[in-house]
């Protein structure tokens, strides 16, 4: 009798580990097979946003729209986009993926750092330099609110900026207070660099439109100024939030130019071969493209003066 | 006791016999998930390769421009501009990888190769052109071709041709 | 025993029922899947392409060179050019072209007040990624391009 219950206990407990390692078993299936999906879901998003953004950085279109879920992008969830750069290379990562990384070739998104979203505002915006060198892509969140803070040098400045509707953007003057939220991205425009009370903005920044260079208040202090060629880098200034994520597109476009105008001296040089006119002197424009690929922007003016005069470069 | 031990080997089969055919069903849903994966694999690099299709004849490298304006057409003397100096730079690996791009010249229709040494009544322009180093790693290859317009900036005239973009699977 | 020997010889046949059904899964999974023959996404990109190619483009007969959309007008008022209509000298060189291009089954039409007064290929259905309307002494005119559905 002792024999029979304690066969009947083993019995029991045998049925016990066993139904716990299957279960555990099924357990690890199942969460391996969520993981799984997670990241195929991921990696998704990730090339449909690449794919997404080599076609808008060409485009002929120069509009802005809002890109959400029901409309346009169809991310299907709240995704986190994190933007950065590592040796000096642009990256997407979705939701902390490391599988789900895009590396940006050459596009140009304006963006916060870090975006947890499931829409989103986006404007094309293309930019020419004198030639057209590609669109600028500008992200945001809809549901950020622009502060554009000018005093009474930059006023004229800041009121002439050409930002579409679908941002919510305000213009204050210095002296205006500016509302305790602390959702808000600030970006001033002042002549001097503002001190206090800035770590309760979401975001912060300093542009000088005469100078052409901004500033990122990030981690309590001011980055070093970053400068820029063009103007229309300041919409890029205003849509981004890191100190290195800006120079980094600052970087990518002096490459970008430095060899688009190599293409363009060559061409001139083919032209050369065929336009003999002695006014056309597109050895001269050939000297000035390469100058100009080099960091010489100040022949800028005089480039677009030279290329209106025969066969067209650009 | 040989009651109980036969019990035991039964039951030690009949949970061994359980574990083979789990595994069995864990093995074809493994088989399947991988090939559900490489079919998506499949779908994106299709979808990116329709991308560059659409997005290469709008890049600035290769897209005529009127005074600053983008037309929507190739400039055949940047084709060969870039052509050259892309030569030169290994980033465009980074950028395109293994494959051909190519445009050929449909109207006028000209078989000859461009070069810098024949850029006048040529009709094919190798824009891109990398191999992988180990031609039996190729086990594929992906074509897709889209019409495109031509514009001859030394007649300023138009033409018709095919941008063809070929890809190396391996 | 005879009862265990039953019993295994059922599960023996459960485990080959099993099997046989997961050949009959592998081979159904790995057969090549069918082609698809409605145009494709990418197809419209490319009919979009030659629309916007064939609208820039000049032919070229001797000495002479007109723009398509110029022809398409001279052929719209019964004009010749290059010594034959200018309807027949494009049919002549659209079709060749456009097939070349890889389009072998195809409509393409040019209308002037609901009028078609010139067309290539022939079929109802298919898609048409879109129109090109040209402008030509105050006229209007519409080419359409449609890809077939085989």
């Amino acid at each position: 009798m002792n024999h029979k219950g304690q066969t009947e206990q083993f019995n029991w407990i045998f049925v016990l580990v066993a139904g716990a390692i299957i279960l555990g078993f099924f357990s690890l299936f199942i969460f391996k097979y969520v993981e799984l999906q997670q990241k195929r879901f991921n990696i998704g998003i990730s090339q449909d946003l690449s794919n997404a953004f080599q076609v808008l950085s060409t485009s002929s279109v120069g509009s802005s729209s809002t890109i959400d879920s029901s409309e346009g992008f169809k991310i299907g969830s709240t995704a986190l986009l994190d933007f950065s750069c590592t040796d000096d290379q642009l990256l997407l990562r979705v939701n902390e993926d490391p599988d789900a990384v895009y590396r940006f070739r050459d596009e140009f998104v304006f963006s916060r750092s870090s975006l947890r979203v499931d829409s989103l505002d986006l404007w094309l915006k293309p930019w020419f330099f004198p030639f057209y060198v590609g669109n600028f892509v500008f992200l945001s969140d809809p549901d950020d609110v622009f502060y554009f803070v000018y005093d009474a040098s930059t006023r004229e400045e800041v009121l002439s900026l050409d930002i579409p509707s679908i941002f919510t953007v305000k213009t204050v003057s210095i002296n205006d207070a500016l509302p305790e939220r602390s959702s808000l991205r600030v970006v001033y425009f002042t002549s001097s660099l503002p001190r206090s009370d800035l770590d309760r903005f979401s975001s912060v920044s300093h542009i000088s439109l005469s100078e052409k260079n901004v500033r990122f208040y990030e981690e309590g202090r001011w980055s070093d100024e970053i400068s820029f060629p063009s103007d229309a880098f300041v919409y890029g200034a205003v849509f981004s939030d890191s100190s290195s994520l800006f120079s980094c597109l600052v970087q990518k476009s002096e490459e970008r130019i430095s060899f688009l105008s190599k293409v363009y001296a060559q061409k001139a040089h083919l032209l050369s071969f065929f336009d003999r006119r002695p006014e056309c002197s597109y050895d001269l424009l050939f000297q000035r493209l390469v100058s100009f690929g080099k960091g010489d922007y100040d022949l800028l003016s005089s480039l677009e003066g030279e290329n209106s005069a025969c066969m067209l470069v650009f | 006791m040989r009651k109980g031990q036969l019990q035991i080997q039964e039951t030690i089969l009949v949970v061994f016999i359980f574990i083979v055919l789990i595994a069995l069903g864990l093995v074809f849903f493994y088989r399947f998930q991988l090939q559900s994966i490489q079919s998506e694999i499949q779908e994106y690099e299709h979808d990116h390769l329709s991308t560059l299709l659409v997005s290469l004849p709008e890049s600035p490298e290769f897209s005529c421009s009127f005074r600053g304006e983008k037309g929507h057409c190739l400039d055949t003397f940047k084709l060969l501009a870039f052509s050259e100096v892309s030569g030169k730079d290994s980033s465009f690996f980074q950028r395109f990888g293994y494959m051909n791009i190519s445009v050929y010249s449909l109207y006028p229709s000209s078989s000859v190769p461009c070069s810098s040494s024949q850029f006048n009544s040529c009709g094919v322009w190798t824009i891109y052109s990398r191999l992988p180093e180990d031609k039996h790693l190729i086990l594929g290859k992906e074509v897709l071709d889209s019409p495109v317009s031509l514009y001859f900036p030394d007649t300023d005239s138009y033409g018709v041709g095919l941008l063809v973009v070929e890809v190396y699977g391996r | 025993m005879k009862k265990g020997q039953i019993e295994m010889i059922g599960l023996v046949l459960v485990v080959l029922l099993l099997l046989v059904g997961a050949l009959f899964y592998l081979r159904f999974s790995f057969s090549p899947s069918t082609s698809v023959s409605s145009p494709s996404d990418l197809d419209v990109v490319r009919a979009s392409n030659l629309l916007v190619a064939l609208s820039h483009l000049s032919l070229s007969c001797k000495e002479e060179r007109e723009e398509v959309s110029s022809l398409l007008v001279r052929c719209a008022h019964g004009e010749s050019f290059c010594g034959v209509s200018s309807c027949s000298y494009l049919e002549e060189q659209l079709d060749p072209l456009i097939r070349g291009l890889g389009f072998r089954d195809y409509f393409f039409w040019v209308v002037f007040e609901d009028d078609t007064f010139f067309h290539l290929g022939a079929c109802s259905l298919g898609i048409e990624p879109g129109t090109y309307t040209l402008f030509a002494e105050n006229e209007r005119y519409e080419a359409h391009f449609r890809i077939c559905e085989l």
